[in-house]
């Protein structure tokens, strides 16, 4: 069975997919946080992304489909950033183990969502499902 | 897709690495906060500062982070007056090397910070490859 067929699952792997794109970001944060003039860098959120990614809807089947729009998370410049030091490094470290611990903990969650869907699935087909 | 989560745990593990090259630096500096020259025109210990550079791998596409150089820091020597040393000069003033114990401190302090937060992903990242693994048990 093609679970991403299903949207919900679709979306669940999409967030899934940005959550590990930023913790690689977020760790460039860190491990650069004593690098001269390196600037903080967050991917845009993901609500935003999600209303890029929306496909194009066709009014006519003889219309050109706009096709998916990339769902490659973008990477941008941190412009909230806290302070900059001497040296003209902008990497908080606290902020950036809050942004660190925020997203294990969504990544978290998700994993335990996508495990309670797809134990109802397997309820829902039946004995051997053992959900 | 965990690609990310792997290349997160290089990158931290580089500036891991980046940080305990500085902490040796930092304890060469400050083991050597007392070493004078032997004769009267000798020169003491420099003191010595990394310089961070970021550097992108090419092959996963990672900022990484890396030691760019280890140079020396051009600020004045001390000047201690102790006529009984056998590097003192006709005043009888030695000169000292320009390592600053307190100075050095607050920079291990940071250099720990570092490390700490570094691990502190990987800890996370791991955490979330094993979640991903899990998924396969449910």
């Amino acid at each position: 069975m093609d679970l991403n067929g299903l949207a919900l699952f679709q979306q669940m792997e999409q967030k899934m997919h940005w959550l590990s794109a930023r913790q690689t970001v977020l760790s460039e944060n860190i491990a650069n946080a004593d690098t001269p003039y390196y600037q903080a860098r967050d991917l845009k959120p993901f609500a935003a992304e999600m209303a890029n990614a929306m496909p194009v809807v066709r009014t006519n089947v003889s219309h050109i489909s706009g096709g998916n729009a990339s769902t490659v998370p973008v990477v941008a410049r941190d412009r909230n950033f806290i302070e900059i030091s001497p040296d003209g490094n902008q990497v908080s470290l606290e902020d950036q183990l809050t942004k660190v611990a925020d997203t294990g903990m969504e990544y978290q969650m998700l994993t335990n969502l996508y495990r309670k869907q797809l134990s109802m699935i397997k309820t829902a087909l039946g004995r051997n499902g053992s959900a | 897709m965990s690609n990310d989560l792997v290349n997160s745990l290089s990158i931290s593990s580089s500036g891991m690495k980046a940080q305990s090259l500085r902490m040796r630096v930092i304890s060469e500096n400050i083991a050597n906060a007392n070493s004078t020259g032997l004769t009267p025109g000798d020169m003491p210990y420099r003191r010595q500062v990394v310089s961070f550079e970021n550097e992108l791998d090419r092959a996963t596409g990672a900022n990484m982070v890396k030691v760019s150089e280890v140079g020396k820091d051009p600020s004045q020597f001390q000047r201690r007056f102790m006529p009984g040393h056998p590097s003192a000069d006709a005043d009888g003033y030695v000169m000292m090397p320009n390592v600053n114990t307190l100075i050095e401190t607050m920079d291990m302090r940071e250099a720990q910070r570092s490390y700490e937060a570094n691990l502190n992903v990987i800890e996370v990242s791991r955490m979330m490859i094993m979640r991903t693994i899990d998924m396969l048990r449910a």
